[in-house]
């Protein structure tokens, strides 16, 4: 990836990370993220791309975050320049000193033109460490995701991996915000991804388009919330089963879930069942009283014994 | 089996529990206090390795005494015992649960089927309505007399329920609600608002209400035909709703009867509903299905 090592002036010594991470996710419409923030931003105009994006950016530089603006296609790179400079933040002395890098998306996520998101979640984790070295309180990642379209496999197992990065931002000083052109993907798959992000940045009209979230705890649990049904249940299977194969415990949170149904209910058995295979007892956490009837009621708990509810 | 006197019951049904002691099979009793009684004394000290339930608990919805039956059944098996030998003798209530609970003595054939269960439903001739006593032998194929002998008017289940459908539920004054429904997760929230506001449900049953709508309306949306819509009436401590549709309704007459299947194949939806409704209906015509169910407030 196009990453200019230009860190020559020494900061002092950055503050402590100890920004608490709010697990569920909120809708905010500008850039005014935080460190351990996930996001994904819909945008629908190019006013909104550049109003949001200016405010993104602008507040990582003035923050002392390392900022990092993904492009794709590869000519929109300058347009994040265009962006700040019209905004009049000065940019001589971050793109001189390595705050500031611009560079293709393409680039970064794809090698001879497959996606492997392993090497990516370490590519990231090793900039996010790399920036604190060099004296920044974090990695601040700005990524157009348009190259998606032209990659089949990559587009299928994406919320998986946007699971996975969520789980990283979770850990470590990274605030990621993934752009996505409204008009190039389908409603549907709008709504898996916006799933599977912590905030949303959008001014899209109208109520989201599900109202079911996942996203990673600071303690590495992934956790459900809003409403899950069979209008999107089995599509999230993989996605969770990826997810939480990655964390760093075998459990689900389910304390922030208002509904499940017989469908999401066998997504979710589907996913731990995966799971356990490989690392044993799955444990789902924070089960409200009406979950713990289903689960009884449905006999699932006689399909899974690999799964406590607590 | 149908008897008439108290001798005739303890002497046929000790029997037939001894034999499954032996066999090593788990012996359980849903009966009427008396009965169970009767029966103790009948068993003497093989009575302590028998499990008797009082039938005014055991007997207060259908699908939820095919749940206990399966639940004893896996506990048997986990026991290492070859089975379960089972006298039931249902208690129908008044007029308004007869057919539900006919519809139940029929079902049980089929979900059974497999199963190493063997049991009897004793029929107290002196107390039970002739109707109720000609419908046992449409649900058994086997009638003790006190020698078994083939029934000639019984009807596999699937005949049976079909021929005998849910008695309909009708809702009077004019709904709460009446709406058709794109989508399941608008109708919970309007719903959820109406209900919660009004206040005419506790949370837990509230909860149930919504889980077994959505259900509902999703197997409309993804079966039926046609938009459908929701009816709902409402009262303190009761809902009742009708979902309807222009679809053929479920195919299985026994969908709902059967308890899930382990492997997660097969829908759990009408399980669920039947289990938690105080009522439950489905019928189907040439103007489409209709599901009426009823929550209420225990």
């Amino acid at each position: 990836m196009s990453y200019h090592p230009s860190y020559a002036v020494v900061r002092g010594t950055g503050e402590a990370v100890t920004g608490m991470r709010r697990c569920g996710t909120r809708t905010v419409s500008d850039g005014a993220l935080a460190l351990h923030d996930h996001a994904c931003l819909v945008y629908t105009s190019p006013d909104e791309h550049r109003r949001v994006l200016t405010d993104y950016l602008s507040r990582g530089l003035a923050r002392n975050e390392r900022v990092l603006f993904l492009a794709s296609p590869p000519e929109r790179a300058p347009l994040a320049i265009e962006y700040l400079l019209d905004a009049g933040v000065p940019l001589d002395v971050p793109l001189a000193e390595g705050q500031l890098v611009i560079g293709a998306a393409e680039e970064a996520y794809l090698v001879d033109g497959r996606f492997d998101g392993d090497d990516r979640l370490r590519a990231y984790a090793a900039q996010v460490r790399a920036a604190v070295d060099d004296g920044y309180l974090g990695l601040r990642v700005a990524a157009e995701l348009s190259w998606l379209q032209g990659c089949p496999d990559a587009r299928h197992s994406w919320p998986g991996y946007e699971l996975r990065a969520d789980l990283l931002a979770a850990r470590l000083p990274f605030t990621a915000l993934c752009i996505y052109d409204g008009q190039r993907w389908k409603p549907d798959e709008l709504a898996l991804i916006e799933s599977v992000h912590q905030v949303n940045v959008s001014v899209r009209p109208g109520p989201p388009l599900i109202r079911f979230r996942v996203c990673a705890s600071p303690d590495g649990v992934l956790c459900l919330g809003g409403e899950l049904d069979f209008t999107h249940a089995d599509r999230l299977v993989p996605a969770l089963t990826t997810a939480a194969l990655a964390a760093e415990r075998p459990m689900l949170d389910v304390s922030g879930l208002e509904f499940v149904d017989v469908a999401g209910m066998r997504a979710l058995v589907r996913a731990c069942r995966a799971v356990a295979d490989l690392r044993g007892l799955v444990t789902i956490r924070g089960a409200s009283r009406a979950f713990q009837r289903l689960w009884r009621l449905g006999s699932f708990d006689v399909a899974t014994r690999a799964v406590t509810v607590q | 089996m149908f008897y008439d006197r108290d001798d005739e019951f303890t002497t046929v049904l000790s029997a037939f529990l001894r034999t499954g002691l032996t066999r090593g099979d788990a012996a359980v009793v849903a009966s009427t206090p008396a009965n169970i009684v009767l029966l103790r004394d009948a068993l003497g000290d093989q009575a302590g390795e028998v499990t008797f339930l009082d039938r005014d608990d055991w007997y207060r919805r259908p699908t939820t005494t095919v749940a206990g039956w399966q639940r004893l059944l896996d506990q048997a098996i986990a026991e290492g015992r070859p089975g379960v030998s089972i006298v039931g003798e249902v208690g129908f209530g008044p007029p308004d649960r007869h057919v539900g609970w006919t519809r139940y003595e029929s079902a049980l054939n089929a979900v059974f089927t497999q199963a190493p269960a063997e049991i009897v439903c004793p029929y107290d001739v002196r107390a039970l309505p002739s109707a109720v006593l000609a419908d046992a032998c449409r649900t058994h194929a086997t009638v003790l007399d006190p020698q078994p002998v083939g029934s000639d008017r019984y009807q596999p289940p699937d005949q049976l329920l079909r021929q005998l459908p849910d008695p309909a539920l009708r809702p009077i004054g004019t709904p709460a609600l009446a709406a058709t429904f794109a989508d399941v997760a608008g109708l919970r929230r309007q719903v959820r608002t109406l209900v919660h506001t009004v206040g005419w449900l506790a949370d837990d049953r509230l909860d149930d209400l919504l889980l077994v709508l959505s259900e509902m309306a999703s197997n409309s949306l993804r079966h039926g035909a046609g938009r459908p819509s929701l009816h709902l009436w409402g009262a303190p401590g009761e809902i009742v709703c009708e979902i309807r549709d222009q679809g053929t309704g479920p195919d299985d007459p026994l969908a709902g009867y059967r308890p899930p299947d382990p492997n997660m194949e097969g829908s759990r939806g009408l399980w669920i509903a039947r289990q938690v409704c105080d009522d439950f209906a489905i019928s189907a015509d040439e103007a489409g299905t209709r599901v009426t169910f009823a929550i209420r407030t225990s």
